[in-house]
C-alpha cells in the first residue's frame, strides 16, 4: 500500500515493517527525529539515507505477535500514519521555536534579571523588539536607559 | 517641536503582519487541540488551529485572531508584544524558586510498629541505638537546614514511625526553632505519624509546640487493616480514635490524613473518599504507589497497570464533585495542584510535579545516620542498595558540598522538563515536571524515555482529562475547581465561572 501526502511518500513493506520518504523541503531532520523518537518505545527507525532532497525512513515494529505484558498487537499502518501526523506537527513546533527563539531569551531574561543569576548579558535587545522593529520616520517611545 | 504621530494606514488590520510569540500546542482529541504559551494560558480549539496560527491563515477580523492576540500568542503591529509583561507572568509562575530548598525531612527513626508491604525503610525492631537518630546528628542536620536561603522553612520529622522516638523529637524542636529564631527564620513543623503510640502527653506537647500532624489513612477498614498489617490487625480501628483524640487535643484543623494506593484500593474509590467524609476531611490525595523499594519488589501484591489507576482517579474525581454538587466541599490534592497551575497565574511548591524538580532544590531528606538525599523516593533507593542520590552526611559535608557535589550535578542536569526529549515540545510542560529520581528508579537513568514512562503517561492523561472537565458544558464543574484553586468553600465563591 502506498500513501502520499505533502513532501511525504510511504510503502508499507510488510505486516511489521514500511519505508518512509519525506522531502528535505518540507520537513527537518530535528523534527524527523522528534517524531521517530515517540515511536521509540513500539518501533525501531532506521534512517539510512539523507541527502539535500530527502530522507529515507525505515520503520520496524519491535513486537510482532501479541504478549501479555501487550494483548493488543500494534498495527504498523496505525504507526506510519501516527508518525506522518506527528512529523507534520513537530515541523509545526519547529517553525515556531525557530521563529520565537529571540523573544523567548528575552522573556525569560527579563524574568530572571532581577534573579542576580545571569551570567552574561542575554543575546539580543533587551527592550521591546517589537516596537523596535518597526520602522518609522515618527516619533517612537523613547527607550529606557542602557545597561 | 511638533508632535507626530502614526498615520491612519499604521492601524490598519489588513496590512498587519503578525508576529508569533512562544508557544507549544498539543492534540486533545479527534476535534480539538490546545494552544499554551510560555506563560501557561491555553486556548482550546478545533483541530488544525496551530497550523493556521503558523501559517498565517488566519482571519484577522475573527474572535479567535483577537483572542489570540489578548492571550500573547502573538502580535501585531498594531499591538505591543508587551514582554515585560510576559516576564511578569513568567517570574510569577517560577515563584516557587525564590528561596530555594523550603521543605527539610528529617527521619528520626526507621523504626516501625506496621510492617506495610509497600514500605521501603522501616524496622520492627527495639534497637533504639542503631535506627534512631543522634543528638548531634539531629543538630548538625538541623544547623545544615537553617543555611538554606529560604526565610520560611518547614521541617518535616517522620520515620518509620517518629513517635517511638520521641525523645529525638523533644530534642530536635527546641533546637530548631532557636536556630530559627536567631536567624529570623519563620518555622513550619510537621509530624507525619501512624499515631498508633500517641501518648495524650505526646498530642499535649504536639499542641503546645504548634506542630502539624499528617497521619495515614487508607480507607475504610477493610483497605486501611490490609495495607497496614500490625500486632492484632487494628490499624484501622486505632487510627480512627487516635485521629479524633489528635483533633481534640491538638486541633480539629492540625490533623491532616493522607491515604496510600494498592491493588486493593483501585476497586474501591468510592469507599475511600467516603470514608474521608465520614472521617470529617474536606481534603484527599489521590496518590499512586511509589515505584520504589519493596513496593517494587513486592510488585504482585501492590503493583498494577496505570491504566488501572487512572481509572480510579477519574472514578475517584468523578465522585468528589458529585460530593461537592450536593453541598459537601472536598478537594482532590493532585487536581488542585495542577488546576492552579492550569487555572491561576501561579505555580506551587508541590515537589513531585515542578521544573526544575523538586529533588534537593525544593526538598532536602536527612536520614536517622546524617546521610543527605535529594528525596524521600532516593533514601528508599538507597535502602535497595542503589546511594545515587546520596548528597552527603550532615556530619562531614557542607552546605556548599551537598549542592556542588557530583550526585547534586548529575541530578539536576535532567531535572528541567524544559531541555528533556519528550517534553520540550510538550504543550503541558508549564504544568508537569521532570522526576529524575522517578526516572532513575524505573528507567534506568536520570533522563528517562518519555514515549514509555509511567510518570508521563500519567500525567498526559490526568491534564488531558482535566481539560475535559474544564471544557465541560456543566459550569457547576468549573466552579468547584474555581473554589479548590482560591481555596474557598463553594458557597463563598464570588466569582461567575467562565463561560
Amino acid at each position: 500500500m502506498n500513501l502520499q501526502s505533502e513532501g511525504i511518500k510511504s510503502e508499507i513493506s510488510t505486516a511489521f515493517s514500511a519505508t518512509i520518504s519525506l522531502s528535505a523541503n518540507f520537513y527537518s531532520k530535528e523534527s524527523l527525529l522528534k517524531a521517530a523518537y515517540w515511536l521509540s518505545n513500539r518501533a525501531v527507525v532506521h534512517v539510512p539515507e539523507s541527502d539535500d532532497e530527502k530522507f529515507t525512513v525505515l520503520i520496524k515494529l519491535k513486537q510482532t505477535t501479541p504478549t501479555l505484558d501487550n494483548p493488543k498487537q500494534q498495527n504498523i499502518e496505525e504507526l506510519v500514519d501516527e508518525f506522518c501526523n506527528s512529523i507534520i506537527d513537530f515541523e509545526l513546533r519547529h517553525k515556531v521555536e525557530i521563529e520565537t527563539a529571540q523573544v523567548r531569551q528575552i522573556i525569560l531574561a527579563k524574568a530572571f534579571s532581577e534573579s542576580g543569576v545571569l551570567e552574561e548579558e542575554p543575546p539580543g535587545s533587551i527592550l521591546d523588539p517589537v516596537e523596535q522593529s518597526n520602522p518609522s520616520n515618527l516619533i517612537k517611545i523613547a527607550n529606557g536607559p542602557q545597561k | 517641536m511638533p508632535r507626530q504621530f502614526y498615520p491612519v494606514e499604521h492601524f490598519s488590520v489588513a496590512q498587519a503582519e503578525y508576529k508569533l510569540l512562544p508557544f507549544k500546542f498539543l492534540k486533545l482529541s479527534a476535534d480539538r487541540e490546545i494552544l499554551v504559551n510560555e506563560v501557561g494560558e491555553f486556548i482550546l480549539a478545533p483541530v488544525g488551529t496551530a497550523q493556521r496560527v503558523i501559517r498565517r491563515q488566519l482571519d484577522r477580523s475573527s474572535e479567535l485572531f483577537s483572542t489570540l492576540k489578548a492571550k500573547q500568542f502573538l502580535t501585531d503591529s498594531s499591538s505591543s508584544a508587551l514582554l515585560d509583561l510576559l516576564a511578569t507572568k513568567y517570574r510569577t509562575k517560577h515563584h516557587f524558586l525564590e528561596g530555594f530548598t523550603k521543605l527539610h525531612i528529617v527521619v528520626v527513626t526507621l523504626r516501625c510498629d506496621h510492617s506495610c508491604h509497600y514500605c521501603q525503610v522501616s524496622r520492627q525492631t527495639a534497637d533504639k541505638q542503631t535506627y534512631d537518630m543522634s543528638p548531634e546528628v539531629a543538630e548538625k542536620s538541623v544547623d545544615l537546614i537553617m543555611q538554606s536561603p529560604s526565610p520560611h522553612i518547614t521541617l518535616e520529622l517522620q520515620g518509620g514511625e517518629p513517635l517511638l522516638a520521641f525523645d529525638v523529637i523533644q530534642h530536635i524542636v527546641p533546637y530548631a526553632k532557636k536556630r530559627a529564631d536567631s536567624l529570623g527564620k519563620e518555622l513550619d513543623i510537621v509530624v507525619t505519624t501512624n499515631l498508633a503510640n500517641a501518648t495524650d502527653e505526646m498530642l499535649c506537647y504536639l499542641r503546645d509546640e504548634g506542630i502539624k500532624v499528617s497521619t495515614s489513612l487508607d480507607g475504610p477498614a477493610f483497605i486501611h487493616n490490609a495495607n497496614r498489617p500490625r500486632p492484632g490487625n487494628n490499624s484501622y480501628e486505632l487510627t480512627i480514635e487516635n485521629i479524633q483524640r489528635a483533633r481534640t487535643i491538638v486541633g480539629y484543623d492540625r490533623v491532616a490524613a493522607l491515604m496510600t494506593t494498592t491493588q486493593l484500593s483501585l476497586d474501591h474509590p468510592k469507599e475511600i473518599i467516603d470514608e474521608y467524609v465520614k472521617q470529617g476531611f474536606h481534603s484527599i490525595f489521590l496518590r499512586p504507589l511509589s515505584p520504589y523499594g519493596f513496593a517494587l519488589k513486592t510488585k504482585r501484591k501492590t503493583g498494577y497497570q496505570l491504566d488501572n489507576f487512572l481509572e480510579f482517579y477519574r472514578t475517584g474525581l468523578a465522585h468528589i464533585l458529585e460530593l461537592n454538587r450536593k453541598g459537601y466541599d472536598l478537594e482532590e490534592v493532585y487536581t488542585k495542584i495542577l488546576l492552579t497551575k492550569i487555572l491561576t497565574p501561579y505555580g506551587t511548591g508541590f515537589v513531585d510535579l515542578q521544573s526544575p524538580a523538586g529533588a534537593g532544590i525544593s526538598v532536602l531528606v536527612y536520614n536517622y545516620d546524617g546521610d543527605i538525599y535529594a528525596t524521600d523516593e532516593s533514601r528508599m533507593l538507597a535502602e535497595m542498595g542503589d546511594h545515587t542520590f546520596r548528597l552527603g552526611n550532615v556530619m562531614t559535608s557542607s552546605f556548599k558540598d551537598v549542592f556542588t557535589g557530583e550526585p547534586f550535578l548529575n541530578l539536576v542536569s535532567a531535572s528541567c522538563n524544559q531541555s528533556l526529549c519528550g517534553c520540550s515540545d510538550c504543550a503541558f510542560q508549564l504544568y508537569c515536571g521532570a522526576d529524575p529520581i522517578f526516572n532513575h528508579a524505573t528507567q534506568g537513568d536520570v533522563f528517562g524515555h518519555r514515549p514509555s514512562s509511567g510518570f508521563c503517561h500519567r500525567n498526559m492523561e490526568v491534564i488531558k482529562h482535566l481539560f475535559e472537565l474544564i471544557s465541560t458544558e456543566d459550569s457547576q464543574i468549573m466552579r468547584i475547581f474555581l473554589a479548590w484553586v482560591q481555596t474557598c468553600r463553594l458557597k463563598d465563591l464570588n466569582m461567575r465561572a467562565p463561560s
